[in-house]
């Protein structure tokens, strides 16, 4: 794949950068897939005019909610191209403007792990664009990490500060502290019932409305099960609230040596790998941390 | 849908009802065949003891069912040795009936109950002889299962099946427990029951990892024979990936031998579970209404 950031000052910027590369793609019989805010849509349809047509929008505040959903959308793309016999050619901003900081921190991870999963695989082109303006500096520069090629001020520059993005690198990012007011509950083999549970009973009375309680205890489940049996047999739940996000964080002694788990989409005849894939899918935001001291997955509900 | 769950009081049991009944005392199993075949009586059913622990216990000693011999005699209380029952001759693990014979014995003895003016046949069962051998496991387990079609089918058939704790393998007792609706003893409360309600099979109760090994045993040796599956999850309260691939991959295995898997009453998260494993293709999921 060819995976590039476009910086943008301005909406200008924007428009010209993705509507240009979105007209090279139609010019060589590509299928265009942009995945944006709507506002960002709305934008390029204007400019797009009657090419508009042609192209498929996506809503990236839907599918990019959590930004571990998005390979698999990517994935699902390339195997629908293929069988079309048509090349794919996409726009993705999932560090959009208003996005969390946690949130922005997986977004970089998200970015570093694309050139993982389709970077020695069948030939694509992906434009990620950036608000160099509006966004902290922090993720501009993330940018310029995790894309081989950056176009800045309607430059192209292969990035010196690339890095393609190993375990080591995506699973030893910074995590907000744990308060100390949050509640701790270990658990091993045969406590996993009681885990969901606890869960249950903490998501309702955090307020969660009852479809996320549903989703946060099957989530619970998947990731108690994995430190059952991946983690050394046992491990810790430690849970809390802030105002804006209900969260529960899974800690074992495990070891994650797979940088792309849970983000593609399990085949439908294999057993085992579909606990954090379906994990990704039901929480709001899901990180994982991992080394050779442990691992922790943090899942967060927003309400 | 069946009574189903654990169960303390025998004497509650009616007409569909099926329970697997483990314990380590027989006296104790004396007093709960007593009370259950009395509340029988009181109906008006014929009341049947099975096995030779059983049969000890209502007709000698303090847990003998009043008049017994006057019950014996007019055909009210059958006994039904395990050698008459299920063998060519006594020894349990050596000959057994096939278990079509061992159908046809009771539905034709559901049938004599009805004919002889009897509201119903009230079966106590005590089986751990034909569990105690590991060769006999996987017919004794679908036998309960074959059994729970017949007695779920309404005719009139409350049936006990007792096992004795310790003398039946563990995990032999809890799948035993699992194809029953209802449940009591030791080694016998499980996370979630598969039983008939009516012809649908349906699953209850709570499915994860550590239950879908059971559950992928339990779902290939269904009795299925009919082009159409339905397994009705009304009363499913949580069901895991492992859970979903499991009843996924069954859906797989009853395509390949023509039939098709439709899933009744799944709630929302199964559905959305469903939907993003792309299971869609296995089994599909429908409204209530339309089966």
């Amino acid at each position: 794949m060819h995976h590039d950031a476009l910086l943008y000052a301005d909406d200008a910027e924007f428009t010209r950068g993705v509507a240009g590369f979105i007209r090279a793609g139609l010019r060589a019989g590509e299928l265009p897939v942009v995945a944006e805010p709507p506002r960002q849509i709305e934008l390029l349809r204007a400019e797009l005019g009657s090419d508009a047509d042609s192209v498929r929008f996506l809503d990236m505040t839907q599918l990019g909610r959590n930004p571990a959903r998005i390979i698999a959308v990517w994935q699902g793309l390339l195997d629908e191209c293929a069988g079309r016999g048509v090349r794919l050619r996409g726009v993705g901003e999932p560090a959009w403007v208003g996005r969390r900081a946690n949130e922005l921190i997986e977004c970089r991870i998200h970015e570093q792990l694309l050139n993982v999963a389709f970077g020695d695989g069948v030939s694509w082109e992906l434009l990620c664009p950036y608000d160099r303006r509006r966004l902290p500096a922090s993720v501009v520069a993330g940018a310029w990490h995790s894309h081989p090629c950056v176009v800045d001020d309607d430059t192209h520059h292969n990035s010196a500060a690339y890095s393609r993005g190993e375990v080591t690198d995506v699973f030893s990012a910074e995590l907000d502290p744990v308060p100390d007011r949050a509640d701790r509950l270990t658990y091993e083999r045969g406590d996993v019932a009681r885990v969901r549970a606890a869960v249950r009973t903490f998501a309702q009375a955090s307020g969660l409305v009852d479809g996320a309680v549903d989703d946060l205890v099957l989530s619970a489940d998947e990731l108690a099960t994995n430190s059952v049996r991946h983690g050394g047999g046992s491990g810790m739940i430690t849970t809390w609230v802030r105002p804006d996000a209900v969260l529960v964080e899974f800690s074992d002694n495990g070891t994650i040596t797979a940088p792309l788990v849970g983000r593609l989409r399990p085949g439908v005849r294999s057993y085992g790998g579909r606990g954090i894939f379906l994990v990704n899918h039901l929480c709001d935001l899901v990180q994982i941390r991992s080394g050779a001291t442990g691992t922790r997955v943090r899942v967060t509900m927003w309400r | 849908m069946r009574l189903h769950g654990g169960v303390a009081d025998p004497s509650g049991l009616d007409r569909r009802d099926h329970v697997c009944w483990s314990y380590d005392d027989p006296q104790e199993l004396g007093q709960v065949t007593r009370q259950f075949l009395l509340a029988g009586l009181e109906r008006g059913e014929r009341v049947m003891c099975v096995g030779e622990v059983a049969i000890a216990g209502v007709t000698e000693g303090p847990t003998a069912l009043p008049d017994v011999d006057g019950l014996l005699r007019t055909g009210t209380l059958v006994v039904v040795p395990l050698a008459a029952t299920y063998n060519d001759n006594n020894n349990a693990a050596a000959a057994r009936r096939p278990l079509p014979e061992r159908l046809a014995f009771y539905e034709d003895a559901v049938t004599r109950a009805a004919d002889d003016g009897y509201s119903g046949l009230r079966i106590a069962a005590e089986v751990t002889a034909l569990a105690s051998e590991p060769t006999m496991w996987a017919d004794q387990l679908l036998w309960e299962r074959i059994a729970d079609g017949v007695i779920a089918g309404g005719r009139g058939m409350a049936t006990l099946c007792a096992y004795r704790h310790g003398a039946v393998d563990a995990e032999l007792l809890a799948a035993l427990s699992t194809v029953h609706p209802l449940a009591s003893g030791p080694g016998t409360d499980v996370a979630f029951r598969l039983f008939f309600d009516d012809d649908v099979l349906t699953l209850t109760g709570a499915v994860d990892w550590f239950g879908a090994t059971r559950l992928r045993g339990l779902l290939a040796a269904t009795p299925v024979n009919t082009a159409s599956v339905i397994l009705d999850l009304s009363d499913l309260t949580f069901i895991d990936a492992a859970g979903c691939t499991v009843v996924a991959a069954w859906g797989v295995a009853l395509a390949s031998a023509g039939s098709t898997l439709h899933l009744r009453r799944a709630s929302r998260t199964v559905r959305r579970v469903w939907g993003l494993l792309g299971f869609d293709a296995y089994a599909s999921i429908v409204a209530g209404a339309s089966l």
